[in-house]
């Protein structure tokens, strides 16, 4: 069995690896329909995915100030941004391997939090939402 | 990796603030967007594609209760300030990484910005520091710092 550690499966950013990164979370989305009808014999529903979405997100202590200043920016930006994800490996785990599940597409910046808590380190949460077909 | 204690508000009715929040425990930025479905018959694919059509953030934190004659009150803010604030008094706050005696030195400002306080609490426990948390609602844009800081 070859497993693959959470280290190595990472979301991106404009094709790089969003540094600092302790967790990140992907959600595929199938919008189902029930198109089942008089006609449908039985109790049991049928479903149509009448069309699909999907969001990402990724939990960090990026805590660079620049980096800190860039997220409000995309934010305030308010324009989709390159994010997919891959298997990574190498230095910092960041070279991405081009694996078969890799996939991208462009995502909205519809949610974050930075965390300044005393005696804490800084701990920043970035939510994307997918705009349009992955690839 | 930064540590919280070292990135403050601070908060007040003048521009351009110089005030932090004194004894604060807690501080968090956070902002959000509303977005809305404008996938048309003219999308190719399933897939859905938003816009942005509108955007909020808050500011919300914690700090202890001090008594009004400590001198961590000296230059920064506490809980008499924030219960004069609680109407619709427009306040200014910077996001500042700080150092120095109490961390009261700015040394670069991370973002600021407008806002309105909507929320204050007390918790008053038995045997146990009384504490206030705040929510200040952002009241037009965030603006992102820069490496300039100037007035302080």
């Amino acid at each position: 069995m070859s497993k693959i550690k959470g280290q190595n499966f990472r979301l991106l950013q404009n094709a790089a690896a969003i540094p600092e990164a302790t967790n990140c979370s992907i959600t595929l989305q199938g919008n189902a329909e029930d198109t089942s009808t008089k006609d449908t014999e039985g109790m049991f529903t049928e479903e149509t995915i009448t069309s699909t979405q999907w969001s990402a997100q990724v939990d960090t202590h990026q805590s660079d100030t620049a980096a800190l200043r860039a997220i409000i920016s995309t934010f305030i930006a308010a324009q989709a941004v390159p994010v997919g994800w891959d298997q990574t490996a190498g230095v910092q785990n960041r070279m991405t391997q081009n694996a078969n599940f890799k996939r991208s597409g462009n995502a909205i910046l519809n949610d974050f939090t930075m965390n300044f808590n005393d005696r804490e380190t800084v701990a920043v949460s970035l939510q994307f939402q997918g705009s349009g077909a992955l690839s | 990796m930064q540590k919280g204690q070292y990135i403050r508000l601070l908060v007040s009715i003048a521009a351009n603030p110089s005030t932090p929040v004194a004894a604060a425990k807690q501080m968090a930025l956070h902002g959000s967007a509303q977005t809305e479905d404008s996938s048309t018959k003219d999308t190719t694919g399933d897939a859905l594609e938003y816009e942005v059509v509108g955007q909020s953030y808050d500011i919300t934190g914690s700090g202890l209760v001090l008594t009004p004659s400590d001198t961590l009150l000296t230059g920064a803010v506490g809980l008499n300030d924030f219960e004069n604030w609680i109407k619709d008094q427009l306040l200014n706050w910077r996001i500042c990484v700080m150092e120095g005696e109490k961390n009261r030195t700015v040394v670069e400002e991370i973002a600021h910005g407008q806002g309105k306080l909507t929320n204050l609490q007390i918790q008053a426990q038995n045997k146990q520091n009384t504490t206030y948390n705040y929510t200040i609602n952002g009241y037009g844009a965030i603006v992102p710092g820069s490496d300039a800081v100037s007035g302080d």
